[in-house]
């Protein structure tokens, strides 16, 4: 072979777009590792709170009102004396079971609605899709703060109206899933190998239908807790002293200017919580799309 | 003069350890008035080699050439602004999916303008005769209408024409076509290669990738067989079909399905199998008399609405037998109601009118749930096995779902799985992967596994082989006679290719409008076609000579 001296062209070299690397696709897991972690933290957090914290989140101590981060202390204490980084971790349960508690309800009520409106026929989706569109027109928290005026202040409650206020956006999911899973010629091949109504609609349509839903679900508990942690903070949720992280930070509000520490750690951990379960939605929605794409 | 001359050519992708070279060093060369064909099979490289000769070779290329000379010209280096001004003016490219290539929101008309527009030919008024005049010059019909019409509107046969006019628009001495009848009817394809070979005739350069030897036979002066990013040879077209010197090329065109392949192997011989001709199975779940005929189809009709409320009769008074162990074959163009024939014979959809009997017993026109018992007798394989496999399942959970519940108990039921594998000739290990991960003629084997697994009578093959190479086609086919010895299935095989049709058939339906224009034994009609249709469809079929056997 001739050498291939200078003159050798490099005719589409470095063009647009670099192709990722194997160190490429390391990088992109950072997110996801570190989101991990802190998810992990948290199932600490809720599964045994008091390995982590060492004080107890309701122990009032007047003399150490208001003190900044210390050792002692990490997160400080608020105005009653009692330290923020316990009432943090023991917050995780209320805040994180809404957010879990309200995104599982949520799904059920879609499947249900959304499964009905998929295979119901006609009459049943036309009926289903009017309701849904009923509910789209408020905005979610509207409708959440609606039914929690009708149910009254409790987590309960709390739980029932963020679900009932995020069913309608997963049914329209559930909905278009199932009718374009319905249509694939794989619905078909299984029908063709004889396979009952009920045994093609349990085993292959509504599993296939769920699969993108997990992924929307996952990005769904952050906005759940987002939600939660609102209506709590506007006093609609979890009563006062109890360590909620949205009824912290409408506890704290008052002292923002002199102890920023009783807001800011709160409201970080909903902040963390989001970006946490966003970026593991985020990676699992790649990792299916991706493999959806080589097909 | 040499229109264009390429050597020692290398094309690679990717960073560091990952870089992987797809073209190895290749040499070509085409003159004006000649035409060039590269065949090989998909992954070989030809297409990523015509397109580098462009600068088209893609986002984290790396190309190197020689020698890389445009009309004497040498291009290397050229930056993205002059490719822009070589390409439309001295070279054409024509590319392989008309659809996908024109823009769908943009009349025909003003697509090829633009190329016009672009290299800044002539004025509106002159550009717009210009474009009429080419759309005349490819056979477009009614070229002042086609102009204003969007791609949709426009039969695939006319949008490769007009991609065709907007690849000559400024008469380049070089096109480049990418496959460029792989997606079009026997018939269109003829009037595309008759085109070609007129563009040729005057005086172009003309180079054609392509996977089918047939439409290379017809067209090309010369022929490079790529392999594995290298040609293994070249020479002109009669020496290197008739008389292929390089053990590859031999093995392609064996492969290929003809009349001379007939009731023989396509692909190199494997492992003989053992046949035990098994008894053919008119199951025995049915009480009353059975015939002969497995499957009666009398007088059926079926039409659809359309989304624009118009109905649509897609099957006219069709009728036809398929006997015991027999294949029938079914061949047309699109559009001619084949696949709605095999989705009325599966029963997924129901005649409107005529019946569908099944070993003599109603199979249309009863309900599901009686219908249901005796579904594992007729099974199917599709065109895209991927799409119809379940995407969340492997290929053992695939192929158990299929099987029947009361045959196969507990192990029993793994076991079967593990038969039908090494039956279709796939590896144990194949069986905890997921179909993603396999090959296409993997894929099309799995598919084949799971439409044996309920042990039926008649398997449904809907363009089962269209979408392989050559290669891998032609041991799909012998793998599907080899099963039709072995367990004496009969097989309704739809296709498009005449050749695939000839060489696994007993007998032919040839379709055309919904309707079968005629039928009879696969000789019969391939040597005396009574139909008009049947003659033109055999007449624009592309065949490779062999003038040295």
């Amino acid at each position: 072979m001739t050498t291939l001296d200078s003159s050798a062209a490099l005719l589409g070299a470095g063009t647009s777009r670099p192709v990722p690397t194997a160190s490429a696709f390391r990088r992109l897991r950072i997110g996801p590792i570190l989101s991990v972690l802190f998810l992990l933290f948290l199932v600490v957090a809720v599964v045994d709170p008091s390995l982590l914290a060492h004080y107890q989140p309701l122990a009032v101590d007047p003399a150490k009102s208001l003190e900044a981060p210390s050792v002692a202390h990490l997160f400080g204490t608020d105005e009653s004396g009692r330290d923020v980084f316990s009432r943090v971790v023991y917050g995780a349960t209320p805040s994180l079971s809404i957010g879990l508690a309200a995104t599982a309800l949520g799904l059920a009520i879609a499947i249900v609605l959304g499964a009905l409106a998929g295979l119901g026929g006609r009459v049943v989706d036309a009926i289903i899709g009017r309701i849904l569109e009923i509910l789209f027109a408020f905005p979610a928290l509207l409708l959440a703060l609606l039914f929690v005026t009708i149910f009254g202040a409790s987590v309960e409650s709390l739980i029932i109206s963020v679900g009932l206020g995020s069913a309608p956006g997963y049914a329209r999911m559930v909905r278009g899933q199932i009718l374009a899973v319905k249509s694939s010629p794989y619905v078909e091949a299984s029908y063709v190998l004889g396979h009952s109504r009920w045994r093609v609609l349990g085993r292959t349509v509504l599993p296939n239908a769920m699969r993108p839903l997990l992924v929307l679900a996952t990005l769904g508990i952050g906005q759940s807790i987002i939600w939660a942690s609102s209506l709590s903070f506007l006093g609609l949720g979890a009563a006062p002293p109890a360590p909620e992280w949205g009824a912290m930070l409408a506890d704290g509000r008052e002292f923002i200017s002199t102890a920023w520490w009783v807001e800011l750690f709160p409201g970080a951990m909903i902040v963390f919580v989001t970006l946490a379960t966003t970026s593991l939605g985020r990676y699992l929605q790649r990792r299916l799309e991706g493999r959806g794409a080589d097909a | 003069m040499t229109a264009l001359l390429v050597e020692d050519l290398r094309v690679g992708f990717g960073v560091g350890s990952d870089y992987r070279e797809v073209v190895k060093g290749i040499s070509f060369g085409v003159s004006a008035g000649e035409c060039l064909a590269i065949v090989g099979e998909s992954g070989s490289g030809k297409s990523v080699s015509a397109r580098s000769v462009i600068g088209l070779a893609g986002s984290g290329s790396r190309v190197s050439a020689n020698k890389l000379e445009l009309h004497g010209v040498d291009v290397r280096g050229y930056p993205d602004r002059r490719w822009r001004g070589i390409r439309g003016r001295e070279v054409g490219f024509i590319l392989q999916d008309a659809l996908v290539s024109l823009d769908p929101l943009r009349p025909v008309g003003k697509e090829i303008t633009e190329t016009l527009t672009l290299h800044g030919w002539g004025t509106a008024r002159t550009r717009h005769a210009r474009v009429l005049e080419l759309l005349e010059q490819v056979g477009v019909p009614e070229p002042q209408l086609r102009a204003r019409q969007l791609s949709g509107e426009l039969s695939g046969g006319q949008r490769q024409r007009a991609l065709i006019a907007s690849a000559i628009a400024l008469d380049p001495g070089l096109l480049i076509a990418d496959e460029p009848t792989t997606a079009l009817d026997v018939t269109v394809q003829a009037q595309i290669l008759d085109l070609l070979d007129e563009t040729k005739a005057r005086g172009k350069a003309v180079l054609v990738i392509s996977h089918d030897l047939a439409v290379v036979a017809r067209l090309a002066d010369r022929v490079a067989v790529m392999n594995h990013g290298v040609i293994v040879e070249e020479g002109p077209t009669a020496q290197v079909l008739g008389n292929p010197r390089d053990a590859y090329t031999q093995r392609l065109l064996d492969a290929v399905p003809s009349a001379h392949s007939r009731g023989t192997r396509l692909s190199p011989a494997t492992s003989p199998r053992p046949a035990p001709k098994r008894s053919s199975s008119v199951p025995d779940v049915f009480d009353g008399p059975t015939r002969s005929a497995l499957i009666t189809v009398d007088r059926v009709s079926k039409s659809y609405r359309g989304p624009d409320g118009i109905t649509r009769t897609v099957v006219r008074d069709v009728s036809f037998e398929l006997g015991v162990g027999e294949t029938l074959g079914v061949v047309g163009e699109s559009g001619s109601g084949k696949t709605t024939v095999a989705r009325l014979v599966l029963a997924v959809t129901q005649p409107d009118r005529g019946e569908i009997r099944l070993a003599g017993q109603p199979w249309s026109g009863i309900s599901e749930h009686q219908r249901r018992p005796r579904r594992r007798l007729i099974t199917a394989v599709y065109q895209d096995p991927l799409s119809s496999f379940d995407p969340r399942w492997t290929v053992s959970r695939l192929i158990l779902d299929a099987l029947p519940a009361d045959r196969y108990r507990g192990s029993a039921r793994a076991a079967r799985v593990a038969e039908l594998l090494s039956l279709v000739g796939l590896e144990p290990e194949h069986a905890d992967r997921r179909p993603l991960k396999l090959s296409g003629g993997q894929r099309q084997r799995v598919a084949i596994a799971r439409a044996l697994a309920p042990e039926p009578s008649v398997i449904i093959c809907d363009e089962s082989v269209s979408a392989l190479d050559v290669q891998v086609q032609a041991q799909v086919l012998d793998l599907l006679a080899d099963i039709q010895n072995q367990l004496g299935v009969s097989y309704l095989f739809i296709s498009h290719d005449l050749g695939v049709i000839h060489h696994v058939s007993d007998r032919i339906l040839v379709m055309q409008g919904g309707r079968i224009v005629e039928q009879g034994a696969a000789d019969q009609i391939f040597d005396f076609p009574q139909h008009p249709y049947t003659q033109a469809l055999l007449s624009s079929l592309p065949r490779i000579q062999k003038e040295i056997l």
